[in-house]
């Protein structure tokens, strides 16, 4: 098993190499020139020196291959650089991470107690009110993009209700922090949530009606065992484990997702910093925001890995 | 037990469900109308709860007036949420309430009014300037504000990367830059007419905090994290990403004014951060956003007098050697002009006016050339220009609001009927572009000018950018000269004239319309009589010390 472990975490330093590398080399494919960027195209005419300076400075004059190694190697050893701006990458990330993790966090736990709870109704009053209404509600979920609904909810709820704020984390005048966060989490939670909910229920409710016309749980029944206790401990227990690999797998999707989230709602999180980035060119940002992203994946997926080789030791045998 | 434990924890869960949508649910931003009164009480009551530093209270009037909400947006990439954007770029009113510059002006932008100066005066040769500085100045930290504030500022900004070319222009011209006490001598090369409306606009920024940055990092330095400010007000709080807020500068030696605090909110548009009661002053130019905006009834909407130029450049050569030979032909260029209504164009955008040079139709200095209409003729020119009607034309263009990509979509089919195969293309920009690919034909620009001589200026050999598409032509250049020297109306006009009709024969860049821009103020701010807004990427008067919050 500890083999097993080692193995999965040295095979996922080259492919963060080999995602680095992706993204170095496709931004700079991408022909943006982070000085167009940097300052207006009126400057750029009259401070020609000046802004060849600045290029040299930020070492925008090296061949690229030199820029990644460099790049490369400051990562290696803890420094993320500085984004365009001069801000230093390591604390934009202290200051934005928490905020998308606080976003991310609640809108998977919101989403799995939804999901997996009205998926698991569904399957149970299969053809009943709750599984028609559920599997409406998870095509409409599915089908409806999240920045729509991001601007329908901030329509309703925050300009024509005006009972949560358009966007932002903090307000200024905040009587209470807690209802502050409540009121400016609830709708980014809710966005993201409704998305995710749509699928961890439809996939529950699949993954239980399979289960439920097993053999065994079958043979539960013919036991005189109570319907519930068949349910929970047969039925809901085996179904889990497909649906926990979607639950976690969904964790680098909140946070990739939120880019989106977060521009809609002027969210301050690490999305709304990589779209802000993406916008201005400022590649370091986006490399260290992307392989973020790229790490959790990986992470995610090692943690599944794990998961089921502790599960079912078929796994482990047959890598 | 166990069922004891499920049944607790299914109650908790349950719990914490419901106090949350019930703290959701409960007060709130509301609405403009009931936010009104809810956020005026709390700032009155709070503002002294910063994280950074307390607000001095003794600086609030009887007369508090409550917050003044403003909106910073970071949704077009040139603003960070993470700072106080620099001045030395675009003036936005919430900068313009921190940082003062050494003279005011009015709407027009034409008048010299003192400010951190209290007067000026000029040699006749028009090329020494003698400026008096107001004595007792302060920064908000209490250090003094001097001559060597000022020297230090405009050297400085000859360094700098980030900054409007207004003031590059303007200070390039400046042979010697002297102080004696209060006294500041400005000496030029050659006389550079706009040199004091230019100084109505440039900000002055405290040498003893910024002397050791690197002026090509000036604006990303960590002094636009806690600014020290000369204007009516100081920086209370940076909530990054969030918010910044400001208080009254208690350093501020004039009359403070009756608004206490202002928080400036940093959102991703205007609309939203207006619509959702955030902001109480935006602006706008875009048809569909003017639109949105006037049907919000708590806006009164203000017509701006702007130079807000929206143009065609053609790319035809670089100094760099580079050619596109399809654009070289003036003929082709001309026949483009003439295939496309700017009558009808000239409609999608709120109170547009039909340009035919950089000088505008009802100036005195306009020449009275006019681009015509007739799809049908420049059919025929384009044939008889030899142009390969077959290859593909290529704009491209910068501004992503429905208002432009409709404006696109039209120009493209008028061309289409005059015969031409056409593609546009949306841009990060539409300068650049054009000349580090040298891909595209024609680029769709924008720009909100701070007077007809930064039109013309672009022409000029040695702009780096423009001679990148124009090919550094130097027949503009002594024109342009004569016009930035010019320091009486008649030469003025004159030189304009002039430039006018090179302009026209040349056809490098071409004028379609002005657009109107509107400021829109929240009904709950009162402004007094008599105030008249400005272009909102700079700074002038607007009797702000008695603007007040209901």
């Amino acid at each position: 098993m500890f083999k097993y472990i080692v193995k999965k975490i040295l095979m996922m330093i080259p492919m963060l190499v080999l995602i680095s590398m992706i993204v170095f080399f496709g931004l700079q494919l991408t022909g943006i020139d982070p000085i167009n960027f940097m300052v207006s195209p009126e400057v750029l005419s009259a401070n020609k020196d000046n802004v060849d300076a600045l290029r040299e400075s930020l070492g925008l004059n090296d061949p690229v291959i030199v820029q990644y190694f460099r790049w490369l190697g400051n990562c290696l050893k803890g420094d993320f650089g500085y984004s365009f701006d001069g801000a230093s990458i390591s604390s934009i990330l202290a200051v934005r991470m928490p905020y998308t993790l606080e976003l991310a966090g609640y809108s998977l736990v919101l989403s799995a107690i939804l999901g997996i709870g009205i998926g698991i109704l569904s399957a149970i009053r299969q053809n009943g009110v709750i599984d028609y209404v559920g599997r409406v509600l998870a095509v409409l979920g599915q089908a409806v993009p999240q920045f729509l609904l991001g601007i329908v909810l901030i329509q309703i709820f925050a300009i024509k209700l005006g009972w949560f704020p358009s966007g932002n984390r903090v307000s200024p005048d905040a009587a209470s922090p807690f209802i502050d966060a409540v009121q400016h989490l609830f709708l980014p939670v809710l966005t993201l949530t409704i998305g995710m909910v749509a699928v961890l229920m439809r996939y529950t409710r699949n993954t239980m009606l399979d289960i439920l016309n097993s053999d065994y749980i079958k043979t539960a029944r013919s036991k005189g065992i109570p319907e519930w206790k068949v349910y929970l401990k047969h039925g809901f227990r085996n179904a889990m484990k497909p649906v926990l690999v979607i639950v976690v797998f969904r964790i680098p999707m909140l946070i990739g997702g939120s880019v989106v989230i977060e521009s809609v709602f002027s969210y301050p999180g690490i999305g709304l910093t990589m779209t802000n980035a993406i916008v201005s060119g400022d590649y370091p940002v986006v490399l260290v925001t992307t392989l973020i992203v790229a790490a959790v994946m990986l992470v995610c997926s090692f943690m599944i890995d794990v998961f089921n080789a502790l599960l079912d030791p078929r796994v482990r045998l047959s890598e | 037990m166990k069922k004891t434990i499920k049944k607790l924890l299914a109650l908790g869960l349950c719990l914490v469900m419901s106090v949350g949508l019930l703290a959701g649910c409960s007060g709130g931003n509301g609405g403009n109308t009931t936010e009104k009164e809810g956020s005026n009480e709390k700032a009155s009551t709070e503002s002294g709860s910063s994280d950074t530093a307390s607000s001095d209270d003794t600086q609030q009037s009887s007369a508090d007036s409550g917050t003044l909400k403003l909106a910073v947006t970071t949704g077009d990439g040139s603003t960070t949420d993470d700072k106080i954007p620099t001045p030395w770029y675009n003036r936005i009113f919430s900068t313009n309430l921190m940082f003062r510059s050494l003279f005011t002006t009015d709407s027009t932008l034409t008048e010299v009014n003192p400010d951190l100066a209290e007067g000026y005066e000029v040699s006749s040769d028009a090329l020494t300037y003698t400026i008096t500085l107001k004595e007792g100045l302060k920064w908000s930290d209490g250090e003094a504000l001097t001559a060597d504030d000022v020297i230090f500022s405009i050297n400085t900004a000859l360094k700098t990367a980030t900054i409007n070319s207004i003031y590059t222009a303007a200070f390039s011209k400046i042979s010697e830059l002297t102080a004696d006490g209060n006294v500041i001598t400005v000496k030029l090369t050659t006389p550079y007419s706009d040199i004091m409306k230019v100084l109505t606009q440039f900000a002055i920024l405290p040498k003893h905090s910024l002397e050791n940055v690197d002026p090509l990092k000036l604006d990303s330095d960590v002094f636009w994290q806690n600014p020290v400010t000369s204007g009516m007000y100081a920086l209370d709080e940076l909530k990054v990403g969030n918010y910044f807020t400001l208080k009254l500068n208690e350093f501020y030696e004039g009359t403070a004014p009756k608004i206490t605090k202002v928080i400036n909110y940093f959102v991703s548009d205007y609309i939203t951060a207006a619509q959702a009661g955030n902001t109480d002053y935006m602006y706008a130019n875009a048809a569909d956003q003017v639109e949105l905006m006037k049907v919000l009834d708590n806006y009164k909407s203000h017509e701006v007098g702007v130079l807000f130029y929206k143009y065609f450049i053609f790319n035809m050569k670089g100094v760099d050697g580079k050619e596109n030979e399809a654009m070289q032909n003036v003929a082709v260029r001309k026949a483009i002009m003439k295939a496309i209504d700017r009558v009808s164009l000239s409609a999608l955008y709120p109170n547009a006016t039909v340009l035919n040079s950089g000088v505008p139709n009802n100036y005195e200095a306009y020449n009275g050339f006019e681009y015509t209409f007739d799809a049908e003729e420049a059919k025929k020119e384009i044939i008889e220009s030899g142009y390969d009607v077959s290859r593909k034309i290529k704009i491209c263009y910068y501004n992503n609001d429905q208002t432009s990509i409709d404006l696109i979509n039209m120009i493209v089919y008028y061309l289409e009927q005059a015969g031409l195969t056409v593609e546009a293309t949306l841009s990060n920009d539409g300068t650049t572009d054009l000349f580090t690919t040298r891909d595209y034909d024609i680029g769709f620009k924008g720009k909100a000018a701070f007077s007809l001589n930064e039109w013309y200026t672009e022409y000029i050999s040695s702009d780096a950018l423009f001679a990148n598409i124009f090919g550094g032509d130097t027949a503009f250049d002594s024109l342009i000269d004569e016009l930035t020297s010019a320091t009486d109306q008649n030469a003025t006009n004159e030189a304009l004239k002039k430039l006018q009709e090179l302009e026209q024969e040349k056809a490098y860049k071409v004028p379609l319309f002005t657009v109107g821009t509107y400021v829109f103020t929240n009904s709950r701010v009162t402004i007094p009589d008599g105030v008249t807004f400005c272009n909102p990427l700079y700074s002038c008067d607007i009797n702000f010390t008695n603007w007040e919050v209901k």
